[in-house]
Parts: C-alpha cells; sequence; structure tokens
C-alpha cells in the first residue's frame, strides 16, 4: 500500500466510508481496510487501517460501503470485501466506488 | 403423624396459630428509641424562631457601615442557617422514617406469607399464600424504583456536600463590612443554601455534574486519539474543503485524461489510419492544462502561506504513513516541478497532496486552504 491511514473503529459505516473518501484527496485510491490497534501511553485504540494506492487516472472518487457481502450495486463498481470496525464491532463489509 | 381432625392436630394447629400471633405482637410492640433532644434546641422563645427579634436584628443590620451592623447581620445569618437546618434535619428525619416503615412493612409481610406457606396445610392455601407472597415482592420491587426509595441515600448525601460547600462560601464573608455585603445578599445566598438540601436540587446537581464528568470524560478520550494520530469523523469544514476541491481539480483532470483517451484511441487504429489532426489538436489541449497546472504551482510556489508546506507533502505522520517509494516519488515530483521541467502527473501528485495537506489543517487553520483555493479559482 502506497498510504496507510489509522481510522477510528468508533465510527459508523457512513462516517468511515466519509473519512475514506476525505483520505483519497483525489488522487489515491482506496484499496482495503484492515483492522487493527493503535496504542499510545498505555491506552489501546480499535481503528481501521485504510490502504490506499496511488491513482492519478481513472480514480472512482465516489465511495459506498454496504454492511454484509453484497455482490452488486447500481451504478458502481465493487473494489473489495473486508472485515471491518464499525462502532467498535467487527462486520462484513462490502466497498463499492465509482 | 398426627390424624387429622384428631384433638392432637386441633392442639398443634391452636399453638402454631398462637406462636404466630405472639411473633406478629413481638415485631409490632418493638421500638426503636431515638436520642433526647438537648432542652436548648427545643426552645422555641430564642432569637431563631422570634420574629420580633428578627426584626430588631434586621433593623440594626440596615443601619449602617458600623460594627454593630455587621454583628446583627452575622447573627441574621446564623439565625436563618438554624431555621433551615431544623428544616432539613426534620425533611430528612421523617423521610428516613417513613422510608423505614415502609421496608419494615414490606419485610414482615414477606417474611410472614414465606413462614405461613410453611406452616399451613393443604394445596389451595398454600397456593393463595404464595400468589400474596409473589404480590408483596412485586409491590416492594415496585415501590423502590417509583419512590427511588434505594436512590435516597445518595441523594441525601449529595444535599449533605452542596449544602457544606454554599455554608462555607456564606461563613468566609462574615469578616466583611455590610456595605461589602449586604443583608440582602447575604439572604440571597443563603436561600441557595436551602434549596441545596432539596431533593430537585440535588437531583439537578448530580445530573449536572455526572453530565460535565461524561463530557470531559468523552473530549479526554477525543484528545487522546487525536494524539495518537488517529483519524475522527469528517468535520463539516473539511467536507466543504474537499468538495471546493473536487469542484475545480475534477474538470481539469478530466479534460486532461479525454485528451489522453484521444490520442491512445487514434494511436490504436491500423497504420495510415489515424487522424492526425485529431493527435494534434488533443496534445494542444494537453499542453495548455500543463502550462495551467505549470502558473497554478508556480503561484503556490510564490506563496508564503503553502510554500512552507511543501516539504510536508512527502511526510508520513502519527496516524497516517506513507510507503518509501511512494515518498521517493512526490519527492521527485516535488523537485521537477520546482526545476520546471514536471510532468501533469507531477503537478497532480504535488497539488494532490498538497491539497490533503491543506485540508488536514482546516479546522486549525484555514489560511492555507483559502489560499490553495484562491490560487485555482484564479487559474479555472
Amino acid at each position: 500500500m502506497d498510504l496507510v491511514v489509522d481510522i477510528d473503529g468508533a465510527l459508523s459505516l457512513e462516517q468511515t466510508q466519509q473519512r475514506c473518501k476525505v483520505e483519497q484527496a483525489g488522487t489515491y485510491q482506496l484499496a482495503e481496510i484492515k483492522v487493527g490497534t493503535v496504542t499510545k501511553s498505555g491506552q489501546v485504540f480499535l481503528v481501521n487501517k485504510a490502504g490506499f494506492n496511488l491513482k492519478l487516472s481513472g480514480l472512482l472518487t465516489d465511495l459506498s460501503f454496504a454492511e454484509g457481502s453484497v455482490a452488486t450495486m447500481p451504478g458502481f463498481t465493487k473494489l473489495f470485501e473486508c472485515d471491518m470496525y464499525v462502532q467498535s464491532h467487527v462486520k462484513k463489509v462490502s466497498v463499492f466506488a465509482r | 403423624m398426627i390424624a387429622k381432625n384428631s384433638p392432637s392436630h386441633t392442639v398443634f394447629n391452636s399453638c402454631r396459630m398462637g406462636a404466630l400471633s405472639f411473633l406478629i405482637c413481638l415485631t409490632l410492640c418493638t421500638s426503636a428509641k431515638a436520642q433526647n433532644t438537648p432542652p436548648i434546641l427545643k426552645e422555641k422563645e430564642s432569637s431563631a424562631f422570634n420574629p420580633d427579634q428578627i426584626k430588631a436584628l434586621r433593623d440594626r443590620a440596615n443601619a449602617g457601615n458600623t460594627e454593630d451592623a455587621k454583628w446583627a447581620r452575622n447573627r441574621l445569618i446564623a439565625i436563618t442557617v438554624e431555621q433551615i437546618d431544623t428544616a432539613f434535619k426534620d425533611y430528612r428525619k421523617k423521610d428516613r422514617k417513613n422510608s423505614d416503615r415502609l421496608q419494615f412493612l414490606f419485610d414482615f409481610l414477606e417474611i410472614g406469607a414465606s413462614s405461613a406457606i410453611s406452616i399451613v396445610g393443604g394445596a389451595r392455601p398454600k397456593a393463595l399464600i404464595g400468589e400474596a407472597l409473589s404480590l408483596f415482592q412485586g409491590s416492594r420491587s415496585a415501590f423502590n424504583k417509583d419512590f427511588r426509595f434505594l436512590e435516597r441515600k445518595i441523594l441525601f448525601d449529595k444535599m449533605v456536600a452542596s449544602r457544606a460547600e454554599k455554608l462555607t462560601a456564606i461563613y468566609e464573608k462574615f469578616d466583611k463590612s455590610v456595605m461589602e455585603y449586604p443583608w440582602e445578599q447575604a439572604r440571597s445566598e443563603l436561600n441557595g443554601y436551602f434549596y441545596a438540601g432539596t431533593i430537585d436540587e440535588a437531583l439537578n446537581t448530580l445530573s449536572h455534574e455526572t453530565g460535565k464528568q461524561a463530557t470531559d470524560a468523552e473530549e479526554q478520550l477525543a484528545r487522546a486519539k487525536r494524539e495518537a494520530g488517529i483519524r475522527g469523523p469528517v468535520s463539516p469544514a473539511v467536507l466543504i474543503a474537499d468538495q471546493a476541491f473536487d469542484a475545480v481539480i475534477k474538470p481539469i483532470l478530466a479534460a486532461n485524461e479525454a485528451a489522453k483517451k484521444k490520442i491512445e484511441d487514434e494511436n490504436a487504429k491500423p497504420a495510415g489510419q489515424p487522424n492526425q489532426a485529431t493527435i494534434d489538436s488533443a496534445k494542444a489541449d494537453q499542453q495548455k492544462l500543463l502550462d495551467k497546472m505549470k502558473a497554478i504551482f508556480k503561484d503556490v510556489n510564490d506563496s508564503s502561506i503553502l510554500e512552507p508546506l511543501l516539504p510536508e507533502i512527502s511526510k508520513s505522520s502519527p496516524g497516517r504513513t506513507l510507503s518509501e517509494a511512494l515518498t521517493q516519488k512526490i519527492e521527485r515530483s516535488l523537485s521537477n516541478a520546482k526545476a520546471n521541467n514536471a510532468t501533469f502527473e507531477d503537478y497532480q501528485l504535488v497539488l494532490g497532496n498538497l491539497r490533503r495537506v491543506v485540508v488536514e489543517m482546516v479546522d486549525n487553520d484555514t489560511r492555507p486552504n483559502n489560499e490553495l483555493h484562491r490560487i485555482l479559482e484564479a487559474h479555472k
């Protein structure tokens, strides 16, 4: 991955989707999300580690996350499926973009 | 075994009922003796309860800025405190007594019903007493829940703490002159002291304190997450800034991609068929777009707000890790842009990462974001 961003695992699905869209910054494409933890001063936080790849052409800027294993979404391309934190609980999520 | 309806059975039943009645009487007759109130505290003729003496003291407290007025004011305060304390103690005593009586009644009924089940014979009476026992237990939990009996102790503790705080604040002003601390102000604060001893005020204070504690804890957690570099929800300001960039940048990138595709499509045709005019036109478009990016970068590089941020675009920060390969790529593109020999992709990479940095800063400092927007708008 070219870029990895730690996103708060306590966020809702929509908030995580919005955060990933902003992190793409018109330059990177979201490529994966993995669950993880971050430890700071003895405190452990649940995070989603969002991985992005540099994409200077053909970038799909609009993201759409759907809970569960969803095969298709009209008008969107499926990027991947992953297990991620949604409000601090691990959920299966399908990630689409257009 | 004792045969039913036999004389022994009758005697045994009578003994059981007698023992039960004796136990009930014994329980009802038992009372807890409280301490006797000292005579001086029973006295109703003292100034604390004498309206004429209180009026006289009030007149003296308002007579002027003298030591005597101060003394009268302090006495009025002491009398009011005594009256408030008496009211509070009476209320607490009455509340505790009522609560204790009810709890005793519930205990008595429950124990009595439980004992009766084992004493009486026959399935029907046992079932009836069992139902009655369930009723007592249900009523007790409903009373405890609805009348907050179990929370009363906490509320009284809160009242005691709040009253002590208020009274300390009042006593600290005893040395002030009547000009600095007139009786009217003292009375207003004494009013607060009185309300600190009410259930409503205790509930309000508890609710306020727990609410504040929750807010503080949430803020502390959010701060710890920020320090750890964890990205939280996108703020409205960041969202607006991001969308504004899309509106300006997307058409430039789309035009460049369209020109690129035109050239690729023409070159994909069999030899001799590509339209050179189309290719030349697309290349001219690409050059215009490259010139536009170059001009944008020049303004960025000349800006005293944005130029210091350029070295930051290739660096990792807490919670955001750039790969070594990406770091080198951005640095190379930046170097090309500064040397004025960059490609469209070089500018795209540099400006895209600069956008990422300035958008990230929006919640703390909007100037870099506004400056980049101003430059982009100028080259639209």
